[in-house]
């Protein structure tokens, strides 16, 4: 039986702010799921309790059959969890080469090296392979931490916000890399990525999943969410006039 | 286990490896050669420095987390070749209190050292497995109070240690081949430290202990390593340095020696074993340069400098400031002796 990722009635507080209240959401493997929602959705927060950076107040996460909850970061990972961050969490001092080891290493499963060259190829990242991330430009910052996360061949990746701040091609370059983790021939990965280029999550997503204020707000096709009236309201109130609605979404 | 370790960092940290070793086994020769006994005094203290400071910086290095407790590892291998090494003899009159067996007991060189770093990693066992779990501000404050903690054990469990009067009468072991051997060896297990898994997830979890954690490294466990492997090296430093000096009290395993190690490591750069070495070359050859100074100085009849006493001390401060303004992670950087070789070789393929 393929395994899932299962949150259900995930609540978190900060002090007086209710980032994440009663979230449910199911990730099958070779599945793209958009989450999507306003700034301050708590979209960043539900990724970091899925990863166990944060520990929510109430609610669970289950990995296949483990129940997770409460469970620290590293060993979520080691069962087959990785993620990327919202603003790109490289090991700056280390070279390309060294980040890449240390994504490789929770696996425990490959010969390092050639594990590396495969993914420097993979990633077209050859030529700064001996750099230290640090002087790496932006959009190569993104796609190295990317090629991190997917070194140890997940079963789960959480991606946030990877195409923010990459120019048009760079983006498109993106979106084939993603299906290609979805694709069974390759890693078979269930994928859940916070994207708020809507054009880009309707092309790549099987479901989406709408936030709004801690709450879900919608959750189906990328075609059913477009038409949901609720989301149109939320989720572009916010950044566009109410005239812009039609167009908005399309 | 072994398929984590890279070739790559394996084969690059071998490189700096016997290069480092050439570089002080010549010392050691042209020390040999000169056959001058204040000469040779001079490369022991360096080679034992050497090891001292490449055993702090396999922890702080690696970590980047400021350890001030580190020169208790130091006391500790320095008292345990001390009561292995001393004559029954002595040991009788100075430390009656002591059991039989040890009073009795007289080991060699080598193996004053390697009990140096045995009881070392106990103490850093015990220890680490609180610190590690600790987040770095506090860890670093922890190691202060090891430090102290040490220190008032150092100073008052007198059966052992004599108290504030300290222990004498230590045989000189120490020799020109010896101490080359043993910097050779830490400076070798520092740098495959740094080329193993641990160490690298090490140097990760000091980019970025969080990020570090998603990968599935335990960072707690990590540290763990480190602080174990830097206190065995420390350890068998202060065994050495026990052999080097024949006498000593437990102030000298204290705040001064704690700035004096650490600021040889800030000079030549907290993040590379080479940069340990050269930040002992260096402040030692100041150290040389100036303590003529020191006692005043007089050039033909007319003009004569008049004692500067701290001047050496002073120096040193100087240097780390300006190491600090012009390169702030040191003199080496992150770089170790194969990168300027192997970065060449690398560059040259891409053009
Ligand atoms: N560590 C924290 N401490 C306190 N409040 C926090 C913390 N992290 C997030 N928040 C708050 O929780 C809410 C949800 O934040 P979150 O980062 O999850 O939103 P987001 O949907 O990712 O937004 P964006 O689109 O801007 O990335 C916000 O109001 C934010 O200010
Ligand atoms: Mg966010």
């Amino acid at each position: 039986m393929p395994k899932t990722l299962q949150v259900k009635k995930l609540s978190k507080r900060f002090s007086g702010l209710q980032a994440l209240s009663n979230v449910n959401l199911q990730l099958e493997k070779e599945e793209i799921m958009g989450l999507i929602g306003p700034n301050g959705s708590g979209k960043t927060t539900l990724i970091n309790s899925i990863s166990g950076v944060l520990h929510p107040e109430a609610g669970s996460i289950s990995i296949g059959n483990m129940d997770v909850t409460g469970w620290k970061s590293d060993k979520i990972a080691r069962l087959g969890l990785a993620r990327t961050f919202q603003t790109a969490r490289l090991f700056f001092s280390l070279t390309v080469i060294e980040n890449l080891e240390l994504g490789i290493m929770a696996a425990s499963r490959y010969d390092v090296d050639d594990k590396v060259d495969e993914l420097l190829n993979r990633f077209g990242l050859e030529r700064w392979a001996m750099d230290r991330a640090g002087t790496l430009a932006y959009g190569l910052q993104r796609r190295l931490e990317i090629a991190r996360a997917v070194g140890s061949n997940p079963e789960f990746l959480l991606l946030d916000e990877p195409a923010a701040g990459l120019n048009e091609d760079e983006s498109e370059n993106l979106l084939q890399l993603i299906r290609g983790f979805r694709d069974p021939a390759g890693l078979g990965c269930g994928i859940l990525i916070v994207e708020h280029d809507l054009a880009m999550i309707m092309r790549l997503c099987d479901r989406v999943h709408v936030l709004n204020e801690g709450q879900t707000l919608a959750e189906g096709s990328p075609e059913a969410v477009r038409s949901n009236h609720a989301v149109v309201e939320a989720y572009m109130g916010k950044r566009y006039t109410a005239s812009d609605h039609g167009s908005a979404l399309t | 286990m072994l398929k984590n370790w890279s070739r790559r960092r394996v084969t690059s940290a071998f490189h700096t490896f016997w290069m480092l070793a050439l570089v002080l086994g010549i010392i050691s020769v042209a020390a040999a050669v000169i056959d001058d006994r204040s000469i040779t005094r001079l490369v022991t203290d360096f080679m034992t420095l050497c090891v001292l400071v490449i055993a702090l910086q396999s922890f702080i290095g690696n970590s980047g987390i400021i350890s001030f407790g580190h020169v208790a590892f130091f006391g500790i291998g320095a008292y345990s070749a001390a009561l292995l090494t001393i004559t029954p003899k002595i040991k009788a009159i100075a430390l009656p209190a002591l059991p039989v067996y040890i009073q009795q007991m007289q080991v060699s060189f080598t193996v004053a050292v390697l009990m140096g770093a045995c009881l070392s990693l106990l103490v850093a066992i015990i220890t680490g497995l609180a610190l590690s779990r600790m987040a770095e501000g506090a860890m670093a404050m922890a190691t202060l109070a090891l430090l102290v903690m040490l220190h008032s054990i150092f100073a008052n469990w007198e059966q052992v240690t004599r108290g504030t009067i300290g222990v004498y009468g230590i045989p000189r072991n120490i020799t020109l081949f010896n101490t080359w051997i043993c910097a050779a060896v830490v400076g070798g297990a520092a740098l495959l430290f740094k080329a193993s898994p641990t160490g690298l997830c090490l140097q990760a979890s000091r980019d970025d202990p969080l990020a570090t954690g998603t990968l599935g490294v335990s960072v707690a466990k990590t540290r763990f390593a480190g602080w174990v492997l830097s206190a065995i090296l420390m350890g068998a430093g202060g065994a050495m340095w026990a052999q080097n000096n024949l006498a000593f009290g437990p102030n000298q395993f204290y705040y001064a020696e704690t700035f004096n190690l650490l600021s040889m490591l800030v000079i030549g750069g907290i993040c590379s074993v080479t940069g340990a070495i050269a930040g002992v070359a260096v402040v030692t050859l100041v150290g040389e340069l100036l303590r003529g100074l020191e006692n005043g100085l007089s050039i033909g009849t007319w003009v004569t400098l008049p004692e500067l006493p701290g001047i050496v001390q002073m120096s040193i401060a100087c240097l780390i400031i300006v190491v600090l303004i012009i390169r702030p992670q040191g003199m080496l950087g992150l770089n170790e002796l194969s990168d300027f070789v192997y970065k060449r070789r690398m560059t040259k393929k891409n053009t």
